[in-house]
């Protein structure tokens, strides 16, 4: 793995969390927190969940440690979510512009759920993309459901943008 | 990109594809085939599409062929899913194997609008995972409702379930 790839593929995850924030800033308050049977609770909870992977792995891999978990109380509205993704997102960011090819293939181990995982730096950054894009799927669906579809999400479809 | 990196990808769809038609087994023909608003017709739409991607991309990128769509009405059950899906799994990875680092970096050509556009190889091979992803979560979402969740999907879990089966 490259470097230029991985920072390919986060200029794709920011290029579709931004279309499906884009759609839910459409949603009503009540849709906003309707419950549903995904895991996460609500579309809310899907997108701070979404966020709250990116935060707690730029933590693991790059600033040593866990933090606590966000609490989805704690954001009232999508732009609420926005702004703190902003933040995070530029400080992830950060790390990911200033890797090596080197640093990408380096080897780690991390404890999951009373587990070693031994993996290559970017086999845990390439987790979190395809880790939004599972929930991504999640919040299009909750989101066509109410009428504001955020469109085709497909990374041919971001690279023919370019 | 290199080729062992797509090829890890690959292992990884693969795994996750397992574990969605695994817990579709516990449906019957009623609930696979019930009607959702999510695109795709039905669970059984959906995995056909997500195996139609698999062998219309496959054979884009390999004889340049546009391949005729798979269509839910093809498969009259899980079964016949499942048959299909299998030597799909065979033609790709035979796919897979016959390329080089090299030729990751190739153009694939295609048209939009009478014009003549470009990807990068590598580039559509992690879209066909990507797409995966996209629409196993909803396959994953409407089998949660149902009663028979296909567990975790995340990358690391396979990674994990990988080393665990190459250990002694």
């Amino acid at each position: 793995m490259k470097a230029a790839d991985i920072k390919l593929l986060y200029d794709y995850n920011d290029w579709a969390t931004a279309r499906v924030m884009r759609a839910a800033d459409r949603v009503s308050p009540e849709q906003f927190l309707a419950r549903n049977e995904f895991g996460w609770e609500n579309l809310r909870g899907t997108l701070v969940h979404i966020m709250q992977a990116e935060i707690v792995w730029r933590h693991r891999l790059f600033e040593g440690g866990d933090i606590d978990w966000l609490n989805a109380s704690d954001f009232p509205s999508v732009d609420a979510i926005r702004d703190r993704r902003d933040t995070e997102i530029a400080a992830l960011r950060r790390y990911i512009e200033g890797l090596s090819d080197e640093a990408v293939n380096a080897p780690l181990a991390f404890e999951r759920n009373e587990k070693t995982i031994q993996a290559q730096l970017w086999q845990f950054l390439a987790h979190v993309v395809n880790h939004g894009t599972q929930h991504r799927s999640e919040c299009a669906a909750l989101l066509t459901g109410f009428g504001h579809s955020p469109g085709d999400l497909d990374l041919v479809l971001f690279l023919g943008s370019r | 990109m290199n080729c062992e990196d797509i090829r890890l990808l690959f292992e990884y769809n693969h795994w996750a594809n397992e574990r969605i038609l695994a817990a579709a087994e516990n449906l019957n023909d009623d609930q696979l085939k019930a009607s959702n608003d999510l695109g795709w017709g039905s669970l059984h739409g959906m995995l056909a599409h997500i195996l139609d991607a698999e062998y219309g991309w496959r054979r884009y990128l390999s004889d340049g062929e546009n391949a005729p769509w798979l269509q839910a009405d093809d498969f009259a059950d899980l079964a016949a899913i499942r048959q299909r899906w299998a030597a799909e799994n065979q033609a790709l990875e035979a796919y897979l194997a016959s390329l080089s680092d090299d030729a990751l970096d190739g153009k694939v050509f295609y048209e939009v609008d009478g014009q003549r556009r470009f990807h990068i190889l590598w580039h559509c091979l992690i879209h066909l995972v990507n797409h995966g992803t996209q629409h196993r979560s909803e396959c994953a979402a409407l089998l949660t409702e149902l009663g028979c969740s296909p567990g975790e999907m995340d990358f690391t879990v396979f990674l994990n379930q990988r080393q665990e089966a190459a250990s002694p």
